[in-house]
């Protein structure tokens, strides 16, 4: 019975909705079609609840380390949470404030996000240099040559030397760098593919022992 | 053309797959190819286990779902690698997850690893921490964890962009070893300049092969090996004009 509810019924049921939606991509059957469809809005509403255990996660974490040392900033982030889901669950009873819940994500969360994403540009300047610095190897000088290859032939320089690097960088773009990223895709690709065919012939069952 | 295509090497995968499987019945022990980026992974361990300090695994804004799933299950099965290790040495690891459908696989990976050791009870729920779903809020997240927890060393394995530069950018901060396997280009290009050891595209998907070494693993990645052959002859033919 054990054996039944860990290990055959799970897999059961992934190799089997697995092979319908592959089959519903794969063969032109408007059944197929329709039963992929359905099985992938369940996923969805399935995946929805984990936004609830993330939520409490989150809430669990922070509980814990809000007590030690450097705790405010855990303590401001679960005031965060419970305001956002204050704000969204008073929008979803009350349409009428939904401004609310429509200025904290506009006003507040989106610039905070922002913010980080900026950082980002700092960062690789950052490791650019540090880079420089400690590694002296060829497919370093080769990295860096690429990236100001592509920073230079983007500036509007006056021609005839901004025409010639603009060319440079269309030519680096187009040849070695997408013959190099259609390589890994490719590479990338493969390894997808046979991780889907091992959770499809059951070889592979991350949900049990 | 174009729909035989996904069939074709669907077949010839499953083929690949079937014959390695029949190779090894017939005693043929098939190894693997070495890979920086995991096999410095048990010795890291190792060092965990002795300075008490767990490792971090960075697990990605993949979610289960999307086009990452596949990439996220990848890195769950490279860290179901290192759980029963960790437990039993008792230094598990920290989880950084960017999507909460992972958060239960995730749990659930090392809830088995101290039930299989008879003591489901020392499973600590923290283990395993949701970030934040925004990857930009997940990195910063993840880099905060390595700046503010004691961890020895940093594993970044899963589905990011180019926001996964800030977090090896903390660990480099921090001076910790790390490796790095991302499936996305910006992520190869934003972690390059790191002090890092770094997979690259479908080294990715070879963690589990390196590190839980099940033969249905090892098998996967010889049938990864000979379709990537078979493309590159391809490849080849195409353009010398024989094919």
């Amino acid at each position: 019975m054990d054996r039944l509810v860990k290990r055959i019924l799970p897999t059961s049921v992934a190799v089997g909705t697995g092979l319908l939606v592959l089959l519903g991509y794969l063969l032109p059957i408007p059944l197929l079609a329709s039963v992929r469809d359905e099985l992938i809005r369940w996923a969805v509403i399935i995946a929805a609840f984990a936004f609830v255990l993330g939520f409490f996660n989150l809430l669990r974490v922070h509980s814990g380390r809000a007590r030690k040392p450097g705790g405010i900033y855990s303590v401001i982030l679960i005031l965060t949470a419970l305001t956002s889901l204050v704000l969204t669950m008073t929008a979803l009873m009350l349409p009428t404030l939904r401004f609310l819940g429509d200025w904290w994500f506009r006003y507040v969360l989106s610039p905070l996000q922002a913010s980080v994403a900026g950082l980002i540009a700092f960062v690789l300047a950052v490791a650019a240099f540090r880079l420089l610095r400690h590694r002296r190897e060829t497919s370093v000088l080769v990295f860096l040559a690429a990236a100001l290859i592509v920073l230079l032939g983007t500036l509007p320089l006056p021609a005839p030397a901004g025409n010639w690097l603009a060319n440079l960088r269309t030519w680096w773009m187009n040849v070695p760098a997408m013959a190099g990223m259609r390589g890994l895709l490719i590479g990338v690709g493969l390894g997808i593919l046979l991780i889907g065919l091992r959770l499809l012939t059951g070889s592979d069952r991350p949900y049990s022992d | 053309m174009t729909s035989i295509l996904p069939w074709l090497l669907i077949i010839i995968a499953l083929a690949v797959l079937l014959w390695t499987a029949i190779r090894a019945r017939r005693g043929h022990a098939p190894s693997t190819r070495p890979l920086p980026a995991f096999d410095g992974l048990p010795a890291e361990l190792g060092h965990s286990v002795e300075s008490g300090a767990p490792i971090l695994f960075t697990l990605g804004s993949g979610a289960i779902g999307s086009d990452r799933t596949l990439t996220s299950i990848a890195a769950l099965e490279t860290l179901e690698g290192v759980a029963d290790a960790a437990v039993a040495y008792g230094t598990p690891p920290i989880v950084a997850v960017g999507d909460p459908t992972i958060l239960p696989l995730a749990e659930d990976i090392f809830l088995r690893a101290w039930s299989r050791r008879g003591t489901p009870e020392r499973y600590n729920p923290t283990t395993v921490q949701f970030i934040g779903v925004q990857p930009t809020v997940y990195a910063a997240g993840v880099a905060d964890l390595l700046l503010h927890e004691r961890a020895h060393a940093h594993v970044l394995i899963g589905s990011m962009d180019e926001e996964a530069a800030l977090v090896t950018h903390a660990a480099e901060g921090r001076g910790i070893p790390q490796s790095v396997a991302a499936d996305r280009l910006p992520a190869l290009g934003a972690t390059y300049p790191a002090d890092a050891r770094l997979a690259i595209g479908e080294e990715l998907y070879a963690g589990p092969a390196r590190i839980a070494a099940f033969p249905r693993y090892i098998r996967s990645l010889r049938a990864q090996d000979v379709l990537r052959f078979l493309i590159v002859v391809l490849i080849l033919m195409k353009v010398l004009g024989l094919w």
